[in-house]
Order: structure tokens, then C-alpha cells, then sequence
């Protein structure tokens, strides 16, 4: 676990409260270090702030963690993404081991399936995501909660910025699109890892505002 | 048939070679005359598809089908739905460049076909649908077949993978996991946990389908 560490992304009053009620839930688990990109340090002890200059609020939160295989602290190989509307309830140390054990990326999939994958998507951004998928109903991630090495996800990360570029709105079909483009070794997490109910990680989806 | 590839839209029925009424969800790619496609998008019902899009997902160029099942039958459905696909009988050595090994007791939607066969072309070694969302690898099995497959993959609280549909690039990790899973189901464990295991000790480029594509 040496290498390893968690990020955070806060921005604005709002996720910054969020994240500081995460990494308190995440200290009773899990004594990794913590690192936080926002636009202004933490008021949370031992955490690693990182400032990063973001075009605006809401997008600017996903830029930065579209970043994070480049921003995140120099020494980290493995590192967990967490949202900060999300309560640890239980040890995360499993989702190291399997980047350990060789897999690039441990991520969850989306309660969002079938006739609802990425009804938050806008319109254009959809139906090109589809079109250029070739399947109208695409397995959709949870990004919220992710583990990834970074030296093996590089070229993922650069695609999915890329991806995103394109229109700038939520992130997850960018993910998607990317993957197609730089296939890597994923492991799919259940529920528990990253769900409304979550036993390890609890996803509050704006809840804790 | 020769015809205009098109992609459903909506529910679409046609009638096939011989007559029959053939129904098509939405995303199933088929053959149609060139008038049919006409009508069926102006009628907003299907879409005829870009050439570049077309040439990525239907090339099917060393394609071909083995059979976990009758394979007489097996050949029977794929003539009618993916004419001039070639169909083998159960091996587990891939014998193709992209080889679909299909058990015909799933249902599955003939039109993504050509589609799973693409995402072989962009690097994926396999492709396999999840077998449910809400299934995780610690609710199946016997006991002892959980606790050797945490043994191996550490943590059970992850979905797992319908079995009887699976894409193969010809390429040495697919080889692999499919001669370990080989190897794990002689243990006579419940073979969604025996995938699970293979594919954790082989760690092949999988792209993980959704559950439409094995459930109408």
C-alpha cells in the first residue's frame, strides 16, 4: 500500500462539506493518504490539498478529476477516486489489491441500465455515444467511485479528457467512449463497492447537501 | 440475402427468406431489400447506416460461431440470421480470428451480433455479458466454491458473467482464459464462479456487455 492514495475533488462551499464528512467516514476504515483538488485548501488534518485552475464550478469539478492520472501526488501508482457525496462503510483496501494483483481499473456499474443509460446525458451527447457504440443500451460505469493505476490508465485518462472535450458535460459516456478507443483491464465492482445502499461505499448522489 | 443493412429503431417486423415474420428490438442490424429500408426509415423505424459506421461493425471478415449445443441447429439459426457465417462444434481452441462461443439455451439478440464481433477489432480480448446486475459471486455457488473463488479473487461482492455467451479474439490471453475456465469447471463448481476465477488469474481485455444482449 505504499504507493497508494485517495483522491477527492471539492469544489465550492457545498463539496467541500461533502468531502469533509467523506474523509471522516474514510479515516474509521482506511488510514491511506488523502489528497483534495479544489480551488481552496481543506480545513481537514493530514490531507494533501492540490490547487488546480478549473474553467468553472460544475464542469470544472470533472476536468479536474479527468486530471487526476496527472495531478495527483507524484508518488501515488494506485489511486481510489472517490465522489465526495459518498460515506465509507468499510475497509476499501480490496480495490488495491486488485490493482496489485494486475488489473488496470476496478470500477462499479451505474444503477442506470437498459432504457435509463445515460438519461442524464444531454440529447446530442447521447445519441452520438450510441451511434458511434453501435449499441443503444451500453453497459454504463459509475466513474464515482474508481481505482486505477495510473501509469497503465495514462492513455485512458488522455482519451477520456479528449472524449469529454467534445462536450463538456457529465462524464461517464466520455468514459465510455474512451475505453472503446483505449480498451484496458477492467474489474467490474458490485453494488456494495459504489450504490445508493453500498456496504463499503455508500453513494449519496447529492443526498448529504 | 443481399439487401441494405439497417438498424431497428423501434420493433420491427419483416418477414424473412422463407416468409416468416421475423421481429426486431431496437439496435438489431438486418438485411432488408432496398425499398423495405426506404419505407422502414421513412417511417422512422429503423435507420439506414452510415458507410463507415457500417463497414466498422459489419465486417465480418474471419467470423465465425462455435457452437455449446447442437450444432445442426445452431447452423440452422445462423443461416437464417447471420447467413454465411461459419458454425463449429464445441472446442474450446478458437478457431477464428473472432469467435463467438454461444450456447443456444440463451436468448440473445441476433442483430448485436455483428456488433460483439466489432468490439473485437478494437482491442477487446473477450467480450461477455454480465449475468445480472444484482447478482453478486457470494449469493451462487456452494460454499466451497465461494471460498475458493475468494481464495482467488479476494472479494465475492462483484457481479458475475453470463457464460454462455462469449466473444473471443484469436489471441493468446483468450486462449487462456478459455483453457482455464476449462480447467476450473472440472472442480464441478458453479461455472459463473469458475469464469470468475479464469478470467482473475488470465486478466484478458474484456469488454463487459449489458444484460440486453441476452435478455429480450
Amino acid at each position: 500500500m505504499k504507493h497508494c492514495g485517495i483522491a477527492y475533488v471539492a469544489y465550492g462551499n457545498n463539496a467541500c462539506r461533502e468531502a469533509k464528512a467523506s474523509i471522516a467516514s474514510l479515516r474509521r476504515h482506511c488510514h491511506l493518504p488523502v489528497a483534495v483538488i479544489g480551488d481552496e485548501p481543506l480545513d481537514v488534518k493530514g490531507i494533501i490539498p492540490i490547487a488546480f485552475d478549473v474553467p468553472g464550478p460544475d464542469t470544472g469539478t470533472r476536468w479536474a478529476k479527468l486530471n487526476l492520472d496527472i495531478i495527483a501526488p507524484v508518488e501515488w501508482r494506485d489511486i481510489l477516486y472517490l465522489d465526495a457525496d459518498t460515506q465509507i462503510e468499510a475497509d476499501v483496501s480490496g480495490g488495491f489489491a486488485l490493482l496489485a494483483g494486475g488489473w488496470d481499473m476496478a470500477i462499479g456499474l451505474s444503477a442506470n441500465q437498459g432504457g435509463e443509460v445515460f438519461h442524464h446525458i444531454g440529447t446530442k451527447e447521447r445519441q452520438e455515444t450510441i451511434e458511434e457504440l453501435a449499441d443503444p443500451f451500453p453497459l454504463q460505469l459509475q466513474a464515482g467511485v474508481m481505482f486505477f493505476n495510473r501509469d497503465r490508465c495514462a492513455k485512458l485518462f488522455a482519451a477520456w479528457r479528449e472524449e469529454w472535450l467534445r462536450f463538456k458535460d457529465q462524464d461517464q459516456a466520455a468514459l465510455i467512449r474512451a475505453l472503446q478507443k483505449c480498451p484496458v483491464r477492467v474489474w467490474l465492482l458490485g453494488y456494495p463497492w459504489n450504490g445508493a445502499e453500498g456496504s463499503i461505499v455508500k453513494h449519496l448522489f447529492g443526498r448529504a447537501r | 440475402m443481399a439487401g441494405v443493412w439497417i438498424r431497428a429503431i423501434t420493433l420491427v417486423r419483416v418477414p424473412d427468406e422463407t416468409g416468416t415474420m421475423k421481429t426486431y428490438q431496437p439496435g438489431d442490424w438486418l438485411q432488408v431489400g432496398k425499398h423495405d429500408a426506404r419505407m422502414l426509415q421513412a417511417g422512422g423505424q429503423a435507420e439506414i447506416m452510415p458507410p463507415l459506421l457500417r463497414k466498422a461493425v459489419l465486417d465480418l471478415d474471419g467470423c465465425g460461431i462455435v457452437a455449446w449445443g447442437p450444432t445442426d441447429a445452431v447452423k440452422a439459426t445462423i443461416m437464417q440470421n447471420l447467413p454465411g457465417l461459419p458454425v463449429s462444434k464445441l472446442t474450446y481452441a478458437i478457431p477464428y480470428a473472432r469467435t463467438l462461443f454461444w450456447d443456444p439455451g440463451v436468448n440473445i439478440h441476433f442483430g448485436l451480433l455483428p456488433v460483439g464481433f466489432s468490439r473485437l477489432a478494437t482491442g477487446w480480448e473477450i467480450a461477455i455479458p454480465v449475468g445480472d446486475y444484482n447478482i453478486l459471486a457470494e449469493s451462487i455457488g456452494t460454499d466451497d466454491a465461494r471460498k475458493h473463488t475468494r481464495e482467488v479473487v479476494h472479494d465475492l461482492r462483484v457481479p458475475v458473467y453470463d457464460t454462455r455467451l462469449v466473444f473471443a479474439q484469436k489471441c493468446e490471453a483468450a486462449q487462456q482464459v478459455l483453457t482455464q475456465w476449462r480447467e476450473e469447471c472440472k472442480s464441478g463448481d458453479d461455472e459463473r464462479l469458475c469464469w470468475l476465477r479464469a478470467w482473475y488469474k488470465v486478466k484478458p481485455i474484456t469488454c463487459a456487455l449489458p444484460l440486453t444482449w441476452t435478455r429480450k
